[in-house]
């Protein structure tokens, strides 16, 4: 029984908003989904499995109607999902009376069920959400029966708000394979047969790294998974020191010489080091280096406020510094104190 | 801090001269032009250094003026002094700018390359305008006694602005005001309002669908139209079935009646003649008419005869009246199936009406969602103007936090430098004045005021050499809020100008008994040095 389990699809949501390739991020999230389903059409897949999370928010009927269409055409493949946080199940959504297709089990109970699939001598296991937030570690204590068929659980979350997962006790559990949802990074655990497959396409900026899903088999021999690649994009963090000669345009021409020009690549520049006191880098200059989705000014002014304090003893700017750099001040402080110092130590002075 | 001695290579008009110093007074004295200025000029470019100006005012600047006209090449000297018992000499050399600087620690025989904040320390912490607003005393320049206090008051609020005097106070919170006003500029206030509005009618779009619910199961719905129109069909073929049936019997029956009719009539008539001669036969037999009786009695016979043969007839035609009753059995269930289509359809109407609202329903809350979608997505996209906005808020808070503090601390900075300034100078005002008067009174405008006779008295009543002497003590108690421990040489120049003989030896018996450190009084008169000697007061004279 060969096997596709994907999940955190999140199909509708719109990332990268307000940028210029926004609306390529949008699409490239239903892309994702084409991509699986033509895997399953096309690798002979016997059971597509999603787990939890599917549509970023709660579906709007067309479109259940436009994947119920494509889960159609893969027929006989089977299709298990549940819903998660995101797409979590509301009484009034249509996503909770949707006339699926045959081949299209939606285990849409908030207790355990299962969908029973003779033809593949299989049972899936599952529930879905039906609020966003769940607490308990409805996971822990399960147990599947002998009876010759394959279990597979399908579920969704993984911490401490969306049911905390203690993998010991899944692995006890006794199922074929279990199919996780909800982290965005993929995690295989081979030996146990549990895995987060990860999202196929990065959602947002926090989503370092490479996307795809997971490709199974369970027989005779056991149940044996691995994880292949497909996202179109990739969120690449890059780190650029500064100096206190630093300035925007020298940022965004060494950016430029640095970064793949690759427009699948998006960047997540952060800015460390020190900065002349007066300095402040332009994020639309710096942008203009690559597909950059956002600069993060962590940089701080290059003050020596041990010498500062020592040179101003006399004065105010000691009691300031006194005043500010306290160890227990926190960002806002940290933050007035350079004001105060660039204001009252103007550079030209 | 101690001047040991000074020798100018060439500084303005002076040069290859050497001034030896000691602990006390001492009287720089010599007439005007003689070079007074000069040597206090030197003194202050030896500690801080020659500012150069560069542009316009160049011409103006100390490096121009002070220029000798020979000797260039060794423009400048060498300043030796003692600090914390330890033996410095400063050499410099304007002609070559900066570079021309060189300390030696004469007590330990080295030189040292000190960095600024090092050399500030070597110096006693002095800075130049703080050198020049206590230490180096210059005569208030004022051209009239009224304008003194005014020019007194600002000598406060600088010195208390600035504490040791490079720092711009009010200009810095000008500039974190300006930059609060641009962040303010910059903030997006519409995205903020709008995300609000936009999650309200999220909020409302959510309301709506709660209030827009499905009216029940769309399959039982439909099961049941489907039923109804199964059941409208069966009825309807019935009905079908049984008027073909009803119209095949009235087909039938319709070529019947005529015959059958004919028949009743005939057998009618004859029972009627048969009546009609009995009654005509009765008649006879009253009136005895025996042959007419028994004539119309046969008559009579035979009409009963045709009366009863066309009864007979008649009765043969019995069986096609049983078959008009089941046509109108027939008739009335059909009728009956009529009212039953008539009220399937009702209900199919009705289901039709309410699957119709029901898809409405279905529409109307699909364009609902789509709505709420829509502003999902909106707000979304306005999560990065949002995260600005924050941002900008939080730098606003901190530009706040940084002016709420310098504000805090000027105020209470000065609170405490006020008043020790105020409690210091009554000492010092009481002491140089001989108790004339007895206390000095700053206040939160730095207006300054005099007690005497415990009744305050406005400072532009009194004399100049008042004012001087206020000015004096003023500088001496700040030099004693600035360095405690430390003995600063005071510079005065022409300081006594404007006082009687009275009151400079006044003054300058108090400093001699007072005064921790070096006092160098620059005059142009013989004064000071005259009423020194008559009060028995040691100094060294130095002749320009």
């Amino acid at each position: 029984m060969r096997f596709i389990h994907t999940a955190d699809l999140h199909l509708g949501a719109c990332p990268d908003s307000g940028l210029p390739w926004a609306a390529e991020r949008k699409q490239a999230l239903w892309d994702a989904f084409h991509t699986i389903i033509r895997a399953v059409r096309e690798e002979g897949i016997d059971l597509l499995l999603i787990a939890g999370d599917f549509f970023h928010r709660r579906p709007l009927l067309r479109e259940l109607r436009e994947v119920n269409s494509l889960f159609k055409s893969i027929a006989p493949a089977q299709v298990v999902i549940i819903a998660g946080n995101h797409d979590c199940l509301q009484p009034s959504s249509p996503y909770a009376s949707f006339p699926w297709a045959v081949n299209v089990h939606f285990l849409s109970s908030r207790t355990m069920d299962s969908a029973v699939l003779p033809e593949l001598n299989t049972v899936v296991h599952g529930f879905s959400y039906h609020r966003p937030i769940i607490r308990d570690a409805l996971y822990d204590h399960l147990s599947v029966p002998q009876d010759g068929m394959y279990h597979i659980l399908l579920a969704h979350g993984g911490d401490d708000t969306h049911i905390p997962i203690r993998l010991n006790a899944l692995a006890k559990a006794g199922f074929d394979y279990v199919a996780l949802g909800h982290i965005h990074q993929p995690r295989l655990f081979s030996k146990a047969g549990i895995a987060w497959c990860g999202s196929p396409e990065p959602l947002d900026r926090t989503d370092i790294g490479r996307r795809g899903y997971i490709r199974g088999e369970i027989g005779a021999a056991g149940c044996h998974f691995r994880w292949v690649p497909c996202a179109i994009a990739e969120y690449k963090p890059v780190t650029v020191t500064v100096t206190p000669s630093s300035t925007s345009l020298q940022i965004r021409q060494m950016l430029e010489s640095r970064l793949d020009p690759d427009p699948r690549y998006l960047y997540l520049i952060r800015l460390t080091g020190s900065r002349e006191p007066d300095m402040v880098f332009e994020k639309e200059t710096i942008r203009q280096a690559g597909r950059i989705v956002d600069v993060i000014d962590e940089t701080q002014p290059a003050y020596d406020l041990d010498r500062l304090e020592e040179e101003h003893s006399h004065d105010l700017v000691a009691r300031f510094i006194r005043e500010l750099n306290r160890p227990d001040a926190g960002d806002l402080e940290k933050k007035a104190l350079f004001y105060g110092l660039q204001a009252l130590l103007p550079p030209d002075a | 801090m101690k001047y040991n001695r000074l020798h100018i290579n060439h500084f303005g008009r002076l040069q290859n001269r050497t001034l030896e110093f000691e602990d006390g007074i001492h009287i720089i004295s010599g007439p005007n032009e003689s070079g007074k200025s000069t040597l206090h000029a030197f003194l202050e470019v030896m500690l801080f250094g020659m500012e150069r100006v560069r542009g316009r005012g160049a011409k103006n600047d100390s490096y121009h003026r002070f220029f000798p006209e020979e000797g260039s090449s060794t423009y400048g000297g060498v300043l030796e002094f003692t600090q914390d018992d330890v033996q410095y000499s400063i050499y410099r050399n304007f002609q070559r700018d900066a570079s021309g600087f060189t300390l030696m620690d004469q007590t330990h025989k080295r030189q040292l390359t000190p960095t600024d904040e090092e050399y500030h320390r070597l110096i006693a912490g002095l800075t130049l305008p703080l050198y020049r607003n206590t230490v180096s005393l210059r005569q208030l320049q004022a051209a009239t006694s009224a304008e003194l206090p005014l020019q007194l008051r600002n000598h406060i609020v600088n010195l208390r602005s600035t504490g040791s005097g490079s720092l711009d106070l009010s200009g810095a919170k000008e500039t974190l005001k300006k930059q609060r006003k641009e962040k303010e500029a910059a903030r997006n206030k519409e995205a903020g309002e709008k995300a609000r509005r936009l999650q309200e009618e999220i909020e409302e779009g959510r309301l709506a669908l709660e209030n827009t619910p499905l009216p029940e199961d769309y399959a039982l719905l439909s099961g049941r139209a489907k039923g109804v129109a199964r059941k409208r069909e069966e009825t309807e073929a019935k009905r079908e079935r049984l008027m073909d049936a009803i119209h095949e019997r009235e087909e039938a029956l319709s070529s019947l009646p005529r015959r059958r009719q004919g028949a009743q009539i005939t057998s009618a008539v004859c029972f009627a003649a048969a009546v009609v001669l009995l009654a005509v036969m009765a008649v006879l037999l009253v009136s005895k008419n025996i042959p007419g009786a028994i004539l119309a009695g046969c008559f009579a016979a035979a009409a009963c005869l045709a009366g009863a043969a066309g009864r007979r007839r008649a009765r043969k035609l019995v069986v096609p009246a049983a078959s008009r009753k089941q046509l109108i059995r027939g008739k009335q269930q059909a009728e009956v199936l009529t009212e039953k289509l008539l009220a399937l359809s009702e209900e199919d109407r009705q289901l039709e009406m309410t699957l119709r609202q029901y898809r409405e329903t279905v529409w109307q809350r699909e364009k609902l969602e789509e709505e709420i979608r829509r502003k999902e997505d909106e707000l979304d996209g306005l999560a990065e103007t949002l995260a600005r906005n924050k941002a900008l808020e939080e730098d606003i808070a901190a530009l706040d936090l940084a002016r709420d503090t310098l504000d805090r601390l000027s105020s209470t900075e000065f609170a405490s430098f006020g008043s020790y300034l105020q409690d210091t100078a009554s000492t010092l005002i009481r002491q140089i004045t001989g108790g004339r008067y007895s206390r000095l009174l700053i206040d939160d405008d730095m207006h300054i005021l005099l007690e005497q006779d415990h009744q305050p008295v406005e400072l532009t009543g009194l004399s100049c050499s008042t004012l001087d002497q206020v000015y004096l003590a003023l500088r001496i108690a700040c030099i004693d809020f600035f360095w405690p421990e430390d003995s600063i040489p005071l510079l005065l120049d022409e300081s006594f100008a404007m006082y009687d003989a009275d009151r400079i030896a006044e003054t300058l018996s108090w400093l001699a008994e007072n005064y921790p450190g070096q006092v160098f009084l620059f005059t142009c008169q013989n004064r000071e040095a005259a009423v020194l000697r008559s009060a028995g007061i040691p100094f060294r004279l130095i002749e320009m």
